[in-house]
């Protein structure tokens, strides 16, 4: 990679601590949606995708603090690379298996109005092109990649698996 | 019930909590409109099954108002249009 390239990918990044508060989720969805309309190619309705799919990361993220009572901030990296960008939400939670976690039923089901959760990774999961999972008791890493123009139908499933 | 900006966590327990309000005074139909809402994630998909299920333990019958087809692909991907009473303008809603 040449000096400029180099320069150039380092200037794309950008890097946020956020209180780990509900009220910082429109804070994070406004940074990601706008470094994403820097790049004027980027379709307005993938940066909507990309804009639920980070809420419910931070969302995640919030939750996992308040849950161990963490101060810690969550961090969030926003990184623009041309045809793609790729957020990272880092929390320091208490970690959990992506693998283990419940959906919600089917509509037919009558249980399905007991589910008012469990819609959040399978939002990420449909939304992005790859959503990948890392965790364990140290915290959670989210890795949202979203391309200018989906990469995948809505109902196929994604590649990106827990990483646990 | 009008709902306007972002449906979040932020928001989605207060929206709750008046639309349980509402609920619990007697009200028979509710309509939850969404036309001013921005944004919404599961957290706000979240509070209108949360509300959805008081109504109908209250026997009442709840409606949503969504316009805009972003919101409403949300809740056909979360498998809640099949569940939820969803009509494109507040007209439709209302009428009997």
């Amino acid at each position: 990679m040449s000096a400029s390239a180099r320069r150039r990918a380092l200037d794309d990044v950008i890097e946020l601590d956020l209180p780990a508060r509900p009220e910082y989720l429109g804070v994070a969805r406004m940074v990601v949606a706008a470094a994403a309309a820097a790049e004027p190619t980027f379709r307005p309705e993938r940066i909507d995708d990309l804009k639920v799919a980070v809420s419910e990361a931070v969302t995640n993220a919030i939750e996992a603090h308040g849950r161990e009572g963490v101060d810690d901030r969550v961090r969030l990296r926003c990184d623009l690379a041309g045809d793609r960008i790729e957020v990272e939400v880092v929390d320091r939670g208490a970690g959990f298996d992506p693998d283990a976690v419940s959906t919600a039923p089917s509509p037919e089901d009558p249980s399905r109005l007991e589910w008012e959760r469990g819609m959040g990774l399978p939002l990420m999961r449909t939304l992005t092109d790859e959503t990948v999972i890392s965790s364990d008791e140290g915290g959670t890493t989210v890795r949202l990649v979203v391309h200018q123009t989906r990469r995948r139908a809505p109902d196929e499933p994604n590649g990106g698996t827990g990483d646990v | 019930m009008s709902v306007h900006g972002d449906l979040d966590l932020a928001s989605a327990p207060t929206m709750r909590q008046r639309a349980a309000r509402v609920l619990d005074s007697g009200t028979t139909a509710l309509v939850l409109d969404l036309s001013g809402v921005d944004f919404c994630d599961s957290a706000g998909l979240g509070m209108i099954v949360a509300v959805l299920k008081r109504a109908r333990t209250r026997g009442a019958r709840l409606r949503v108002v969504c316009p805009e087809e972003r919101i409403r692909a949300l809740f056909t991907l979360c498998g809640l249009d099949a569940v939820v009473d969803l009509h494109p303008d507040l007209a439709a809603a209302c009428a009997p």
